[in-house]
């Protein structure tokens, strides 16, 4: 798949809107024809970009994927086309119930130029498990990863130079066929669409400031926190912006049970360290099983760090030498404090520290500066 | 032009943008061709009730596309543009639209009715505007003002009059629909909101018809919990209920009693319908604690009932009450008055009683004669749209 799209693309053949290509068989490297639009796609080897002021807001790569499939049926012809907007019924099930997941993934610039992707086979298998949790069919793991790196190769000019950024990629399974009751859609949507982007907090690269929210649960047993549902997402905006308010860079929920044991901040895990220890909340249907928490916890334990998964009890903050979160748009972000009612507790941050040494392995084995013995990393070019 | 576009455009929003970019322009040109070309339909189908053509005896709740649909968006400053009619069709939205990605949205549920003399009639449209505006709060995002969330109501279903089945054979269902449209990649509001109406002819919810439903009582998976925004209608809060009606559908239930979150010891509402047990001459709904959705046809038996003189009590309503009950219903504006035929509990099946002469048929004639108006409207609850 991969070659016939790089073999399209060198031919400068251009690809058309959603719209148009869907009137014709989905045979990805035939069919296509030149729209009579100017060319669009350039030789040039980056997008025209401020690479140094990269955020986290929405630059849309020239291209996206998509792939359709029924109720019953499975997906199929997934195809690149240009970043536009996509036709929807009003009465999708995505817009309606909410049934739809997301995932989160980035395609890294090598120092030599090359592109490459971290572990993107754990994204199409949470994908899958959180698509069997909201009844909706999902691509296969081969799919899911075909489609991420045709997106990432497709738009590889959008992958920030090395050191400055990287390409978020979001893939999103969505109901988008039409339903009135309260039912599973009879038609799903897979696209995925990508943006360069630099740090996910307004803060850069400075340590976090945290607030402990009481009111407001992010998850609670027997729901969808354990995956990657919107769902999980629009209820905590309410807490989120009420903290960013009052200057805090992100909140971090507790059970919604006992109101006692930390969960997880918005969008990302959340990490203590006491000496050699590492201590995280064990991923117990109510948080999300990150892979970048994952990732650092392998890398942690084969530096000889004791890695605990347990309930972690909100006291435990007053313990600890060091907090950081973890996620694919946060990367692996050193805390510099966290409120909890009216007590603020301070941590170590800065170059010395637990948390800096596991970022730069992280960091090191993605962008390909760190010899990758685990076999997660793949170069799409 | 604009005339032209409505009634030629096939599908999308585009054309919609065009209009209200007139609007948007500031002459009033565009909006008064909208309104004419909606007077004009209703002109001519008040001669001549002039029906869909539709089978209007065997009606479900599934989707029948309509003529029309209205919508609207906000602006940064949170304001909503006046907003129009355009062609039921697609509707265009950016990937990384805030509903798609993180779940921004709400839903709202009404109904028109038909009169016995052909008028069409809603049924108290304000409390769904006043919810939405609460849920929008909740959700952070803009909303309409009540004004504009009615006008847009009752320009669905003005524009969509012939869809509005003839008296007896159903409704208009209309589904108001507020979400972020604007992109938001990393986790944040949607600066920008659209605000949508589109309707359709229904006639039972369940499959079962008119027969009595088949209750399963959820104990793992809640519905709600506290904290979190089961109290307003965001769509956030269906998506992860759909496995448990699936398996309980599977098992031949026709829904789900949900459990509460923190204890489980107490019934909270059924996936799309509120609950309510009768014993003699007690009425017992749970109380709305910001896990419960208030719901509107709820509000209204709730009153019916204190006027019939039955004594109506919104508490704490544990889940082993329901063995004792003579009745049980559920209220929604798509389900109506439904009677309860049984309840199932760990393994224990309970039966209630069913049929005419009783409690629940009461309340539901009632509710049922204002909403068509063949019951004198004493409380304003009804609103003629023509």
């Amino acid at each position: 798949m991969i070659k016939t799209v790089s073999s399209l693309l060198k031919s400068h053949v251009h690809i058309r809107t959603l719209q148009t290509f869907s009137k014709y068989n989905a045979q990805a490297a035939s069919a296509l024809r030149e729209e009579g639009k100017k060319p669009v796609y350039q030789d040039d080897e980056y997008a025209d970009m401020d690479w140094d002021n990269l955020g986290f807001a929405l630059t849309p790569a020239d291209y996206m994927y998509v792939m359709k499939c029924s109720k019953d049926g499975e997906f199929t012809k997934g195809e690149l086309t240009r970043f536009g907007t996509i036709q929807l019924s009003p009465s999708a099930g995505v817009l309606n119930y909410g049934q739809a997941i997301y995932e989160g993934t980035k395609a890294y610039r090598k120092e030599n130029g090359k592109v490459l992707l971290f572990r993107p086979d754990h994204n199409a298998v949470r994908m899958q498990l959180g698509a069997e949790r909201m009844l909706m069919p999902s691509p296969s793991v081969d799919q899911f990863v075909d489609a991420v790196k045709q997106t990432a190769f497709a738009n590889k000019r959008w992958v920030p130079p090395s050191g400055k950024g990287s390409l978020y990629i979001r893939p999103l399974l969505m109901g988008t066929g039409p339903v009135l009751g309260l039912g599973p859609a009879p038609e799903y949507t897979f696209i995925v669409y990508a943006s360069p982007v630099g740090n996910y907090f307004k803060e850069g690269t400075a340590a976090l400031n945290l607030f402990v929210e009481e009111e407001h649960a992010r998850a609670a047993p027997g729901g969808s926190g354990g995956v990657k549902s919107i769902t999980n997402y629009a209820p905590v905006l309410k807490a989120l912006s009420r903290a960013k308010s009052l200057g805090f860079s992100d909140v971090l929920y507790l059970d919604s049970v006992k109101k006692k044991y930390l969960e997880e901040a918005s969008a990302c895990n959340v990490f203590l360290v006491k000496g050699r220890t590492i201590v995280t909340p064990a991923t117990n249907g109510t948080i999300l099983e990150g892979i970048t928490r994952k990732s650092v916890m392998e890398i942690a334990f084969d530096q000889g760090y004791q890695v605990v998964e347990k309930a972690v009890h909100v006291n435990e903050i007053m313990d600890a030498d060091e907090v950081f979160c973890t996620g694919t748009a946060v990367g692996v972000a050193p805390v510099g404090t966290i409120t909890y009612q009216d007590k603020r507790v301070e941590y170590e941050a800065g170059d010395e520290s637990v948390c800096q040494k596991l970022r730069s392995v992280l960091v090191g084995i993605q962008t390909g500066s760190i010899k990758d013995t685990k076999g997660w990393v793949t170069c799409i070019n | 032009m604009a005339l032209r576009c409505l009634s030629q455009s096939s599908t999308t929003f585009s054309y919609l943008s065009k209009i209200c970019g007139f609007r948007m322009h500031g002459t009033k040109a565009a909006a008064s061709v909208v309104e004419e070309h909606v007077s004009e339909m209703v002109g001519t189908e008040r001669v001549d009730e002039d029906y869909a053509d539709v089978d209007w005896d065997n009606l479900g709740f599934s989707l029948v596309r309509t003529d029309y649909m209205f919508a609207t968006r906000s602006c940064r400053e949170g304001n909503f543009e006046q907003g129009c009619l355009s062609r039921y069709g697609n509707i265009e939205l950016n990937p990384a639209a805030g509903i798609l990605n993180y779940g921004q949205g709400l839903i709202e549920g009404m109904k028109a009715y038909r009169r016995e003399d052909g008028r069409v009639l809603l049924f108290r449209p304000e409390l769904n505007a006043v919810r939405m505006k609460k849920g929008a709060e909740r959700m952070c995002m803009h909303s309409p003002s009540v004004q504009q969330f009615i006008e847009g109501v009752k320009q669905t279903v003005l524009a969509n009059r012939r869809w509005v089945p003839p008296p007896g054979k159903g409704s208009l269902y209309l589904r108001p629909l507020l979400f972020g449209s604007g992109a938001s990649l990393g986790l944040s509001a949607a600066s920008e909101f659209t605000f949508l109406v589109f309707g359709s002819p229904v006639q039972n919810y369940f499959k079962e018809g008119t027969a009595a439903l088949n209750l399963y009582v959820e104990e793992v998976i809640p519905r709600a919990y506290l904290g979190g925004s089961g109290g307003v209608k965001s769509i956030s809060n269906y998506g992860p209920v759909l496995e448990v009606m699936r398996r309980a559908k599977a098992r031949g239930f026709s829904d789900v009693l949900y459990l509460d979150a923190e204890t489980k010891k107490n019934i909270e509402e059924v996936s799309a319908s509120n609950i309510f047990l009768v014993k003699g001459n007690t009425i017992v709904t749970p109380a709305t604690n910001g896990t419960i959705l208030g719901g509107i046809t709820r509000k209204s038996v709730i009153e019916i009932a204190i006027d019939l003189g039955y004594k109506v009590e919104e508490r704490v309503v544990p889940v082993e009450e329901l063995k004792d009950a003579e009745e049980v219903f559920c209220t929604g504006t798509a389900t109506g008055v439904a009677s309860v035929g049984s309840i199932t509990f760990q393994n224990t099946r309970t039966e209630y009683k069913v049929g005419d002469g009783l409690v629940t048929q009461q309340l539901g004639s009632i509710l049922v004669g204002i909403q068509t108006g063949s019951i004198q409207d004493i409380k304003n609850w009804v609103v003629e749209i023509d």
